[in-house]
């Protein structure tokens, strides 16, 4: 008999049954309407920041009217994207725990490593609540609300998980593999029930170091094959490109990018975005729904980014179990 | 209010399967049905506010825009005053300071005269409904399912209303009517099981282009249809069974749980106040109408 290892949140998985059972998972077909299934705290979903910290992520850009280096840009941009998923965790309770959530920083050590900080430090997945009550520092900014048309200020904390950080090399490819390792286990965790399928979300300014493109093609390919019954893993790679070049949103074909390898790698490793996220994209990027688009940014601004961010973790948070609704 | 003389009045509502947090309302009162759906994706105190809505409605009905945008306007500012005083984490109170409570809401006004319609109010995704047993016809303030698909507008303490988001209607109160309203989960499964018995080309083409959306209404309709809900009696198998529970809360809530269980309705919490016809004991309402399912 074999013995058996509890895992975290779900059923034992045998004793040196974790490739048979992930084998298992995968032979599940996918069903017939993806990505329609409900994020709840017994069937929670997933993200994974990938974050380019390599050396070349010290250049600066304009962010909010301000000069920040790229590192600071993305790093405050992720705080924004981490704050917004606990904001719509939260209940007068306290924070549900709908997700997990992970980042893995590549560049310094010219590996890629979980960069979680501070009391989180050497953590993979996380959750809402716990990252709620564990972050690096607190900014206090004056706000104003209108309610009802008459402005009221209040204070309003910033929180912040992640630091800029810009340093060594760009292992891309060590990246994509740590996060399907990681979404493996997750899967394997995972395996009863209806998941919204977890989002991958890369960015990055460089050409990898660690692999040429049939590697980085393959890695990302690993991550796209995962599935939940709900769906496929979406792997979205936002490239903050120095060369030049007009940003481009969710492209619907390799030829709506200018002629940059680089970029042309990152949109064949990204994922085709499903019919559920259509609209959403279609009005972002002003186009009419094509019925095609592709998971990747060129040379997104600092309000692009944000947009496509809040694209692709705004629909699996809209499958939250109260589903999102319309804002005030 | 005076109560009505040909009706029974019933409410209900539970939290979803696994919760006990309930975000939903109902309340019978006089001539009044009224269900509100605190939105849980959007705001905070949702299940506050939807209680706070449902107790604060007027006795007389509620008819136009302008009578919703200034009962709204007479109502807000005491939740407001409560809940920001409440004491809460910061994170809690700039979540209701930025966004609000937000809900869905549905009320029926029953007439003192039968021979009168009923005044329905229908704001967001829940739903106001009258069945007709004589005729097998659902008249509702939401015919088109595809409403249920998208995002609602609702109704929240921190903005005016926004006229797109109410439909208000009449509904027949003839004695044998039976009326109802209900939040959407349960709304998208009467009026899902409902259309599904519709054999005519429009019906049946508007089903059609609903399933081929990619969003949960299509799947969850791929469900109902799988389950055999076309060939299901409606009133004796949909219906009847739900107004037979909705008489208790424990019955309410394990009659909803075990369709859930079977995926004929979504999981979400659930709230419903209906009007019977007076007199009549339940399962006797239809005993005399012929089966329209073949």
């Amino acid at each position: 008999m074999n013995e058996i290892i509890k895992s975290p949140d779900q059923s034992p998985v045998p004793a040196g049954g974790f490739h048979e059972t992930l084998r298992q998972v995968l032979q599940t077909p996918v069903k017939s309407k993806p990505y329609t299934a409900q994020v709840t705290r017994s069937s929670p979903s997933a993200f994974v920041f990938l974050i380019d910290q390599s050396g070349s992520m010290k250049q600066e850009v304009t962010y909010l009217g301000k000069p920040v280096s790229k590192a600071g840009a993305v790093a405050r941009i992720v705080n924004e994207i981490l704050q917004e998923i606990i904001n719509r965790c939260q209940k007068s309770d306290g924070v549900r725990d709908y997700f997990d959530i992970a980042v893995i920083g590549y560049g310094q050590d010219d590996t890629a490593d979980f960069a979680w900080e501070g009391a989180l430090q050497d953590r993979e997945f996380v959750s809402p609540s716990e990252l709620a009550a564990n972050y690096l520092s607190v900014e206090t900014v004056v706000v104003q609300d209108m309610v009802r048309g008459v402005p009221m200020e209040r204070t309003k904390h910033l929180k912040q998980w992640i630091t800029p950080k810009a340093d060594a090399l760009t292992p891309m490819k060590n990246a994509l593999e740590t996060a399907a390792d990681l979404l493996e286990a997750w899967l394997v965790d995972h395996r009863t029930g209806d998941h919204f399928p977890p989002l991958v979300l890369n960015i990055t300014d460089g050409a990898a170091t660690d692999g040429k493109a049939p590697e980085l093609l393959a890695a990302a390919r690993r991550i796209k094959d995962l599935h939940t019954t709900d769906g496929h893993v979406l792997l979205l790679n936002i490239h903050l490109s120095s060369a030049t070049g007009d940003p481009v949103l969710f492209p619907t074909a390799p030829d709506d990018l200018p002629n940059d390898p680089l970029a042309r790698l990152l949109y064949d490793m990204s994922s085709e975005m499903p019919q559920v996220y259509h609209a959403d994209i279609a009005r972002l990027v002003r186009v009419d729904n094509s019925g095609y688009f592709t998971g990747m940014a060129f040379n997104a601004d600092a309000k692009a980014l944000i947009s496509m961010l809040q694209i692709g973790t705004n629909t699996a948070l809209a499958h939250t179990h109260d589903a999102a609704r319309s804002q005030p | 209010m005076p109560p009505v003389r040909n009706h029974n009045l019933l409410a209900q509502s539970t939290a979803k399967p696994g919760e006990t947090a309930n975000e939903d309302a109902a309340r019978c009162a006089g001539r009044l049905l009224a269900v509100a759906d605190g939105a849980g994706g959007t705001g905070i105190y949702a299940g506050e506010w939807a209680r706070y809505l449902v107790a604060c409605l007027p006795e007389q009905p509620i008819t136009t825009f302008e009578g919703l945008d200034t009962w709204l306007a007479g109502i807000w500012n005491p939740f407001f005053d409560r809940y920001r005083e409440q004491p809460a984490s910061p994170e809690v109170l700039a979540k209701f300071m930025e966004e609000g409570s937000a809900a869905a809401l549905a009320a029926i006004w029953l007439p003192e005269n039968p021979e009168e319609p009923a005044a329905a109010l229908a704001f967001g995704d829940s739903v106001a409904l009258c069945y007709d047993p004589q005729h097998h016809t659902l008249s509702s303030t939401h015919p088109d399912l595809a409403v249920f698909a998208g995002s609602p507008v609702l109704l929240n303490w921190k903005t005016e209303p926004r006229p797109e988001g109410l439909c208000i209607r009449t509904l027949p109160a003839h004695p044998e009517a039976v009326l109802l309203v209900c939040s959407d989960a349960l709304a998208q499964y009467l009026l899902g099981a409902f259309a599904l018995q519709h054999d005519d080309a429009e019906s049946q083409a508007a089903l059609a282009r609903l399933r081929q959306q990619p969003h949960r209404l299509a799947a969850y309709l791929e469900k109902l249809t799988d389950a055999g809900f076309a060939r299901k009696n409606w009133y004796a198998e949909v219906l009847l069974p739900l107004l037979e529970a909705a008489q208790d809360p424990a019955l309410f809530r394990s009659h909803l749980y075990e369709r859930c269980a079977a995926g004929w309705l979504l999981p979400d919490d659930y709230a419903l106040a209906a009007a019977l016809p007076a007199g009549a004991d339940v399962s006797e309402i239809f005993n005399t109408k012929p089966d329209p399912v073949p």
